[in-house]
């Protein structure tokens, strides 16, 4: 089963969020609650949790990218 | 019914030392163990690269830093470059956003307006810059915009964590080794500079939780042993 991970809402109202890293590397094995990856606001870090046990299949976005609230940034295969 | 948090200060304390004591906080928060905590500290001097650092707004040498006493270390928050050091009180909520604020950009401005609001209480005027994070006074004596209060948080798990530094009176002098948050034309001040009564630091701690309280209507108990 596919899992998206997600930037996550309480990163809205920042005015411009950048990918600044994956934590992991594609392919990585990832537990439920891992931080892997990390989005930044100017003041602001947040780090994007895995939303399930599994492999970090996909990198939807690259480090450095402006992301979304709500948007999908890779995937995860249980 | 408000929201009880916990306060703790951990006075003068090595910036390692306290951020240990920070993510045991973080983890026991998260795990239900504790309430939300407002914690304190003030540091050994330290400068602290944030996540967004450019190695360029570091003027001096890891080697003259030594000399002068200054430890230096990259750190989880956002932003840029930053000093802490005695005579500043380092303050990081530590808290469910999603308790208190809709989100984490909403949460920067509250904690910025605590803070314009703590300095009315010493009768200085302290007011946000566009583009530029953190709190400001009007310095007359240089006719410039300086930096009283700077900021920087991170959001795992939804809790925040890290937050703001308020300059008493710490050595402005260790602020020249750096571009303080990468802000090259503009520069920091402190009650003692601005030429205010500087109030013991137990009491701009107590003011600050007064502020906070008042701002997201909690209630506070000061944390008397850390058992995470």
């Amino acid at each position: 089963m596919k899992y998206d991970v997600v930037v996550p809402e309480f990163a809205e109202g920042a005015e411009e969020i950048n990918l600044r890293q994956w934590l992991v590397e594609k392919g990585a094995t990832v537990a439920k609650g891992d931080n892997i990856a990390e989005a930044a606001t100017d003041k602001i870090s947040i780090y994007i949790e895995a939303p399930a046990d599994g492999s970090l299949t996909a990198l939807l976005s690259e480090e450095g990218d402006r992301v979304l609230v709500g948007q999908i940034i890779g995937e995860i295969e249980a | 019914m408000k929201k009880t948090l916990n306060w703790l200060d951990l006075g003068l304390i090595d910036y390692h030392d306290a951020f240990k004591i920070q993510e045991s906080i973080i983890e026991a928060i998260r795990n239900g163990r504790m309430n939300e905590t407002l914690l304190f500290q003030e540091n050994t001097p330290i400068i602290t690269l944030g996540r967004g650092s450019h190695p360029e707004n570091l003027l001096k040498s890891p080697e003259s830093l030594k000399k002068m006493g200054i430890k230096i270390t990259q750190v989880s928050r956002g932003g840029d470059i930053s000093y802490h050091g005695p005579g500043q009180l380092v303050v990081s909520p530590i808290l469910y956003l999603e308790n208190h604020v809709k989100g984490a950009h909403q949460y920067v401005r509250l904690l910025e307006q605590i803070m314009i609001n703590l300095l009315s209480r010493f009768e200085l005027t302290g007011f946000r810059i566009k583009g530029k994070s953190g709190v400001w006074i009007y310095d007359p004596s240089s006719n410039a915009e300086k930096k009283i209060a700077a900021l920087g948080i991170a959001v795992a798990h939804g809790i925040a964590f890290h937050g703001i530094s308020i300059n008493l009176n710490p050595d402005l002098n260790h602020f020249k080794t750096i571009i303080p948050c990468g802000i090259e034309d503009r520069d920091v001040t402190s009650f003692k500079n601005a030429g205010v009564f500087v109030p013991d630091i137990k009491i701009l701690r107590d003011v600050f939780i007064e502020e906070f309280n008042q701002m997201f209507g909690t209630k506070s108990q000061e944390l008397t042993k850390l058992n995470t």
